[in-house]
């Protein structure tokens, strides 16, 4: 009795100097893993928000984000997953509870709990497929891949990760089983959109470019109001009058039929569309425009012009000589290779026979002389 | 070919040692048309003729190195000049060749400055215009 009265106090001290380094640890843990779910929040946050506004410059989808996206949105998911995966899983029973009132039911209930997630990732991954489906694909000027996305079940995913996260830091347990439920949801939802839409750029990337169809040869000159007519042209699908050209012209397309000389005939034909009706009259009588009820359409080797759509590669090569400058501008897609010779007041189209030496053809047209 | 690399403050201050105006059809009208002279007995001028120096581009007594000067004077006062834009899925690139005396220098503007290789046989000309555009990284 002696000797226990005397060991007792150092078995207390032991046990407390344990259960302290024990509380630290799990308090450093804990930590950690809301520090890690605050940093993945402001990185997602800021990456996204990057993400959008490099998007809306370009338009043009980078591969790598295409799966950057997912991954950190997983990984938010995840980190938000974890730390409700007790109360996910095990709903209200603390850890004293579960060592004693565990019976059939409870692990009936628990793995409906838990298995109703495949639900979630079921049905998450099947909306992510459809969403994929609607997103229409492009091309570029050069052949880049574009896409139309408005981004709305990234709104989705965030909005139920920001209520996920606000009841994560409220006592209601019964609210968190939902709010995380929807989180896989979404986030099961952009994750197979993401690799969906990837999937579907890649082949669209690497299917070969078809080239323009067998028609009428494209070999025409035009002056430079033609020209810029023409551009405004070859832009729409539907018929449009001289006023919708014009007011289309206000947003130039700087790749195609553009020469630096021609701003001011670009500028004036903007604002004045009776002369851009003059010009369209001139495509016309050289039977690349036509004039229907609805309005101008591209006509004849303008209309096939049209049908190129793209270049995959453009190589403007411009010689100056003796104070003068000429440029020339190969523009190839598939077999089908044309060149541009736009000069300060006229433009020649050409297009070359498939098999054509076309690089001998630029250089020749470039230093003046015709091979 | 022989490569070297020249900052837009060594091809300033070359242009300027060796007294070369530059022609309209010159590839370094665009970059150094406007560019104010490296001072004389400056801290700029030191690092300019330290770093030139080092390269073997100017010799003990300041005087740059022929193959140097004859570069400058190729890029400066061409007789032709050729100004190659490539687009494509890759990029975009421009590469210039400036002629005379039926050679020329390929010169290549980036961040750092100008990457110039030569001498390249007029009669070249086509296969590397050819190399370029069939080959080049703007079309991967």
């Amino acid at each position: 009795m002696v000797l226990d009265a005397a060991f007792a106090p150092q078995a207390n001290l032991g046990l407390k100097i344990l259960s302290f380094f024990t509380t630290g640890a799990f308090f450093l843990i804990t930590l950690f893993l809301k520090l890690c779910y605050s940093t993945a929040l402001y990185a997602t946050l800021a990456e996204i928000s990057r993400r959008i506004a490099l998007f809306r410059r370009t338009r043009r989808p980078a591969l790598r984000a295409l799966l950057l996206l997912p991954a950190v949105v997983v990984f938010c998911t995840a980190i938000l997953f974890a730390l409700n995966l007790w109360r996910v899983v095990f709903g209200s029973l603390n850890l004293k509870g579960f060592a004693q009132a565990f019976n059939p039911m409870d692990i009936l209930w628990v793995f409906l709990r838990a298995g109703f997630f495949l639900g979630a990732v079921v049905l998450g991954g099947a909306l992510g497929l459809m969403v994929a489906n609607h997103v229409t694909l492009g091309r570029d000027r050069f052949g880049g891949v574009l896409y139309k996305n408005r981004g709305r079940y990234l709104a989705f995913w965030f909005a139920a990760f920001s209520v996920c996260g606000l009841f994560r830091l409220l006592p209601w347990g019964f609210v968190t089983y939902w709010t995380v439920w929807v989180v896989v949801l979404a986030a099961c939802l952009v994750t197979a959109a993401h690799w969906s839409i990837y999937a579907k750029v890649r082949s669209v990337a690497a299917a070969p470019a078809p080239g323009l169809p067998a028609g009428g040869e494209i070999a025409f000159t035009l002056a430079a109001r033609e020209a810029v007519a023409l551009s405004a042209l070859l832009r729409g699908r539907a018929p449009r009058d001289a006023e919708a050209l014009a007011r289309s012209l206000a947003d130039p397309d700087p790749s195609w039929l553009a020469h630096p000389a021609w701003t001011a005939e670009l500028r004036a034909l903007v604002q004045d569309p009776p002369a851009l009706g003059a010009a369209l009259e001139g495509l016309s009588a050289k039977g690349l425009a036509a004039k229907s009820g609805k309005g101008w359409t591209p006509a004849g080797p303008a209309a096939r012009l049209r049908l190129m759509g793209f270049a995959e590669t453009a190589a403007g090569l411009t010689v100056r000589k003796g104070g003068a400058a000429r440029t020339v501008v190969l523009h190839r897609q598939g077999p089908t290779v044309l060149l541009l010779e736009p000069g300060p007041a006229t433009l020649g189209v050409r297009e070359f026979p498939r098999g054509a030496d076309a690089v001998a053809a630029l250089a020749g047209a470039a230093e003046g002389h015709e091979r | 070919m022989i490569e070297t690399r020249l900052s837009l403050g060594e091809a300033r201050y070359l242009l300027q040692v060796l007294d070369l105006k530059l022609a309209p059809e010159s590839p370094l009208a665009d970059p150094l048309g406007g560019a104010a002279e490296v001072p004389a007995g400056s801290t700029a001028e030191a690092g300019v003729t330290k770093g030139l120096t080092s390269r073997g581009l100017l010799m003990s007594d300041g005087a740059p190195n022929p193959f140097a000067a004859a570069v400058m004077v190729w890029l400066a006062q061409p007789e032709k000049a050729w100004s190659l834009s490539l687009f494509g899925r890759g990029g975009a690139a421009m590469v210039h060749l400036a002629f005379k005396r039926g050679s020329a220098v390929e010169c290549r503007r980036d961040a750092e400055g100008f990457l110039l290789r030569y001498p390249l046989p007029e009669a070249e000309a086509e296969g590397w215009l050819r190399l370029h555009v069939d080959g080049g990284r703007h079309g991967s």
